[in-house]
């Protein structure tokens, strides 16, 4: 009987411990993988390492032709020395520097002709699409063998000096006027009318002039355009006009340009468009409020910051004909170089670009990398955050953009490293605000407690018992044994 | 001096001549009947000219025709859309047929319909969601909400107004949607985006009446947007006509001016009818008032803050009444010449001066002669249980001649229709059911595209002919489905709203739709579960998992033993407590003995 209750208990014990076993192996990791969240593999150590050898990794060398007479030879290689010099001292966060070349180089090549002029040294900069920089140099300086100093100083202070000074700002934070990037701009050319009276332009013929300038800012981003024409747009009434009876002209104070838009009541609406929309108003006051004039401004105009720019038109024609518009456009123009960041100088619209468009493939380079570091920290600091497979690629992606970008400028392809590098500057953002990872399922603690306790709840306990019982019962049937073992030798006895 | 000024006014007057943009308003009242006062403001205007397939980036010029809505159609597509926004109840009754002929109104809520151009069906659907989404947001309407679980292509009725199809100059072809949302609730907000599309912007001309406030205390008002392509050989433009239809009540419009907070009638000014008993307690009210003076002021709170100059028409308003009853003046600083125009009072208002015009009546039951409808109907549910259902649908043919009416009936999937159960009765007194030979003489044609559960909703077209002067009463019955805890709306107990029924009435000849009306919307209830049910299921099977997991545990884990054996062992169990319990006793009275 002692042998069968024995084999009893090696059974339960064995029926409790495949039980435990199920429940461990089986049960367990089964939990474990129905509620984990999915995590993809983020390429972390990569994105710290090109974060850390971005500055080494852009290297921007920018050929200049030179066309010397045949008298300064030498000449090429002591401003070369020069210029490395000076750049040397401003210490630049980019590898950045100028070549100097000798030869006529190719069109669309940055070319410095020397002329000799009896009065002064000039610098002069096409305003046109070329990249051609006159130099005018007196015999003065020839005598004095300054040639190579003053193409140095031209180039290092004149035609690439804001250059410089926009990459020595690199780190610094982005000035307030200039638009958030975006690979693709909309431009709106608004024609607003106070009074109740028809109004109309000649716009097809004024864009033309517009729109060269929106083409030769092609390399930086892609802009399109239209128009509109609006009226009963009134000024709001919180703008106080003050009347000047000197100059019989109502004066808009500098600190009302801020609230000039009315942009609830005016029809300038833009969550239609997907892009940035860059919005140009001509403003036409009524004629009870004519003319306007804003303090301190010759052009009659002021910009709105990452917003656009505004500039009052005070005519009482009820057509403006190409010739009216001419100015307006003028100032819209200037006004949208400022708006995009180009620098001031040189008066090149192309150069401009030039210079605009390489500093912002840097800039781009950057603010992805940024992203994808922050990327990397939420998912550091968030452990419930689900990364899907479709981040992890975007990342890839925009890693590889990266690369190509870096490649990109050392080629001296700067149009086009600036276009990888928007991209790689759209794909970390979508990464970024990745839908399934911001939409991030709020399940409250106390809610999984009232789903796990009733299910776990009674199976713990009942397993517990059970686990305690038999832990009991070879407790007591060891000390039987003992007891048992001496009885029997004493009966033997 | 005097020829100077008219020499300046008249140089002013041609100046203004020069340059005008293709814009026409238009304001219509109409005196109903039991005081009411119907108004239509029109709007209609064109686009400039452009090309249909533009490359990308060209430019394109707005003037009159909002740069809101120009971008959205380009980009979508969409040659033709129609957009309505309606509230209220519109007794046929008492208002008669409908303004536009019903061609301007649409079903409660939201409804919106267009044309677009495309290749194959899921490029369209595409450009479409997209259309839907960009009008959502420019119309703060839930617009968005608008997917293939509503939305329907229509075969016979909403055809395309405008001769694009005609015209062989177009790529792909032609898609025909059509969606509603019966739920949505209109109001100012709605409104003021409708008043930014026009060029006026609701600051001069005719909209300068409308405010949110006045517009919705309406008994019925419909909002309706209709924009049309039409092409030349130079190029396209685009037509938009934009409409607001009000039906106010009068004295009710007054009596919010004088009270804005609704309180009784004082007893003092009660007005009892003499020749029944009446004392403070009792009183049995006159009717209506027959008398009424009223004006803009009174009705919009606004007077018209003069007219559109911009427009190369100018702007009109107009007055339905009769003259014998009713009397019409208008107050501005300038001569106004009232003139007649199709038995209309009308006036043109061409300088930026403010309008007001008041109408007086000595017997407001005198009114212009009012057209009826030439079809009315109702459509309700029938049916009581929680998982079927029925609509019953009621027309009334008043006129002389039989009439061709097409029902479109869209109703979402959880609607299961049984198109065989489909019934006619004819003057509630014969039912023929679809093997009757009878059957086919009413109902002429059928179209049906059922329901794909969450995807699609069903769509149903029928053709019946209704006889002169009868009545006519279709059945139908449909399993209502379950639906998932997720998909319940917040307060799903108020019910589900299935969009109105559009029924048109067409011409003999033409088969042209010569009115259109719609029917109100039907309130579903569907079996609502109780949102708590997640929580009880998991507890209750949580239960009885470890109640069947407990047994056969304790079975294989606990020993079984003997009667005898348990006995004793309880009894040993048991004296060993008895003589615990006598130790604790006597211990305890061993401390009092002491």
């Amino acid at each position: 009987m002692g042998l069968i209750a024995g084999n009893e208990v090696l059974t339960r014990r064995r029926i409790l411990l495949s039980i435990l076993a199920i429940c461990a192996f089986v049960g367990l990791p089964l939990w474990y993988a129905t509620t984990t969240v999915q995590r993809a593999e983020l390429p972390v150590a990569e994105i710290y390492g090109l974060s850390s050898e971005l500055v080494s990794s852009s290297r921007f060398e920018i050929p200049v032709y030179v066309q010397m007479p045949v008298t300064t030879t030498g000449a090429l290689q002591e401003a070369q020395q020069q210029i490395d010099d000076m750049l040397k001292a401003r210490n630049l966060p980019v590898s950045w520097r100028i070549v100097l070349e000798a030869g006529s180089g190719t069109e669309s090549d940055y070319k410095v002709h020397l002329f000799l002029d009896q009065d002064a040294d000039k610098v002069y900069v096409s305003p046109f699409e070329d990249r051609t920089i006159k130099l005018y140099v007196s015999p003065t300086v020839i005598k004095h063998n300054k040639v190579a100093e003053l193409i140095a100083r031209t180039l290092v202070e004149d035609v690439f000096g804001d250059e410089i000074t926009m990459f020595e700002r690199l780190h610094q934070p982005e000035a307030v006027v200039k638009m958030p990037y975006s690979p693709d701009y909309h431009v709106t050319l608004s024609l607003l009318q106070g009074g109740v009276q028809p109004i109309g332009w000649d716009i097809e013929s004024s864009a033309l002039l517009l729109k060269n300038y929106l083409s030769s800012l092609a390399p930086y981003a892609n802009f399109t355009f239209d128009s509109q024409v609006e009226h009963y747009e009134k000024l709001s009434e919180n703008i106080a006009l003050q009347y000047d009876e000197d100059k019989k002209q109502y004066l808009l104070k500098e600190s009302d340009t801020s609230t000039f838009i009315d942009y609830s009541e005016w029809g300038l609406d833009q969550n239609t468009q997907k892009v940035p929309v860059v919005n140009f108003l001509a403003y036409v006051p009524a004629p009870d409020q004519r003319p306007i004039q804003i303090e301190n401004s010759v052009s009659n105009s002021f910009i709105v910051p990452q917003w656009g720019g505004v500039a009052i038109v005070n005519t009482e024609k009820q057509f403006l004909e190409y010739g009216d518009l001419l100015p307006v456009m003028e100032i819209f123009a200037s006004q949208l170089f400022q708006l995009v960041g180009a620098p001031g100088n040189p008066k090149s619209p192309t150069i401009r670009t030039d210079i605009l468009t390489r500093f912002q493939s840097v800039a781009n380079t950057r603010k992805s990398i940024d992203n994808l570091i922050s990327l990397c920290k939420l998912c550091e600091q968030l452990p419930n955050i689900s990364v899907p497979d479709s981040t992890r690629e975007q990342v890839e992606q925009a890693l590889k953009r990266v690369r190509e970008a870096a490649d990109a400028v050392v080629s001296r392809r700067w149009s086009l490293a600036n276009a990888l590098a928007a991209k790689a500057y759209v794909l970390s953002d979508k990464a970024f605000f990745q839908k399934d990872m911001v939409q991030q399922m709020y399940f409250p603690e106390e809610h999984k407690m009232a789903v796990y306790t009733p299910l776990l709840g009674p199976f713990a306990t009942i397993m517990v018992l059970g686990v305690l019982r038999m832990l009991k019962e070879a407790r007591e049937s060891s000390v039987s044994e003992k007891n048992a073992a001496p009885e029997t030798a004493h009966s033997v006895l | 001096m005097n020829s100077a000024v008219l020499v300046v006014l008249l140089l002013v007057r041609l100046c203004s001549a020069t340059l005008s943009y293709p814009f026409e308003e238009s304001l219509e009242f109409k005196p109903l009947k039991s005081n009411n006062l119907l108004a239509s403001f029109n709007f209609k205007l064109n686009s400039s000219e452009f090309q249909l397939y533009q490359p990308k980036g060209e430019t394109l010029h707005y003037s009159v025709f909002s740069k809101l809505l120009g971008p959205i159609l380009q980009e979508t597509n969409t040659r033709e859309l129609h957009l309505r926004f309606s509230q209220g109840w519109y007794d046929a009754e008492v208002y008669g047929e409908l303004p536009a002929k019903g061609g301007q109104s649409g079903g409660t809520g939201v409804e919106l319909w267009s044309v677009i151009e495309g290749t194959d069906d899921e490029s369209v659907f595409h450009d479409w969601i997209r259309l839907v989404n960009s009008l959502s947001g420019l119309f703060c309407a839930s617009l968005n909400f608008i997917d293939s679980d509503s939305t329907t292509y229509p075969v016979t009725v909403f055809q395309p107004k405008s001769q694009l199809l005609q015209q062989n100059s177009l790529e792909n072809d032609l898609y025909l949607l059509r969606s509603a949302l019966p739920r949505e609730p209109v109001c100012t907000e709605n409104l003021t985006p409708f008043l930014k599309l026009l060029p006026t912007k609701g600051k001069a001309g005719i909209s300068s009446l409308l405010t949110g406030h006045k517009v919705f205390n309406s008994q019925w008002s419909s909002m309706s947007i209709d924009i049309t392509t039409h092409c030349s050989e130079t190029g396209c433009h685009y037509e938009m006509d934009q409409s607001i239809k009000l039906i106010l009540n009068v004295p009710l419009a007054l009596e919010r001016n004088e009270m804005p907070i609704p309180k009784p009638t004082p007893g003092s000014k009660l007005k009892c009818d003499p020749s029944k008993f009446f004392d403070a307690y009792h009183c049995f009210p006159l009717d209506e008032v027959s008398e009424l003076d009223y004006s803009l002021l009174d009705l919009f709170g606004k007077q018209i803050q003069g007219g559109a100059l911009i427009s190369n028409t100018p702007t009109k308003v107009c007055a339905d009444i009769n003259k014998k009853a009713w009397n019409i003046d208008v107050n501005s600083s300038t001569n106004v010449d009232l003139h007649d125009e199709n038995g209309k009072t009308c006036f043109t208002i061409t300088d930026s001066e403010n309008y007001n015009i008041h109408f007086k009546s000595s017997n407001t039951s005198e009114i212009a002669p009012l057209p009826a409808p030439p079809i009315y109907a109702s459509r309700s549910l029938s049916g009581y249980s929680q998982d079927s259902g029925g609509f019953r649908i009621d027309l009334t043919n008043p006129t002389d001649e039989d009439s061709k009416i097409i029902i479109f009936e869209s109703t979402p999937w959880f609607v299961r229709i049984y198109l065989h159960t489909l019934t006619i009765t004819v003057n509630s007194t014969n039912t023929y059911t679809v093997d009757d030979p009878e059957f086919d003489t009413l109902l002429n044609g059928i179209i049906y595209n059922p329901a794909i559960d969450r995807k699609k909703p069903s769509h149903l077209e029928l053709l019946v002919t209704i006889p002169a002067h009868t009545k006519v009463k279709l059945a139908l019955q449909f399993d209502k489905s379950m639906l998932l805890y997720a998909e319940y709306p917040p307060d799903a107990n108020h019910g589900f709203e299935i969009e109105p029924a559009v029924i048109s009435v067409l011409d003999k000849d033409t088969n042209d739709v010569v009115y259109q009306m719609r029917t109100t919307t039907a309130l579903l209830t569907l079996p609502t579960p109780d949102f708590s049910m997640p929580y009880n299921v998991i507890i209750l099977t949580s239960t009885v998992m470890s109640l069947a997991f407990g047994a056969i545990f304790n079975l294989l884990i606990k020993r079984t033993v003997t009667e005898e054996e348990a006995e004793r062992k309880a009894k040993s169990a048991s004296s060993k407590i008895r003589d615990r319990l006598k130790q604790r006793v006597q211990s305890v009275k061993n401390v009092f003995k002491r």
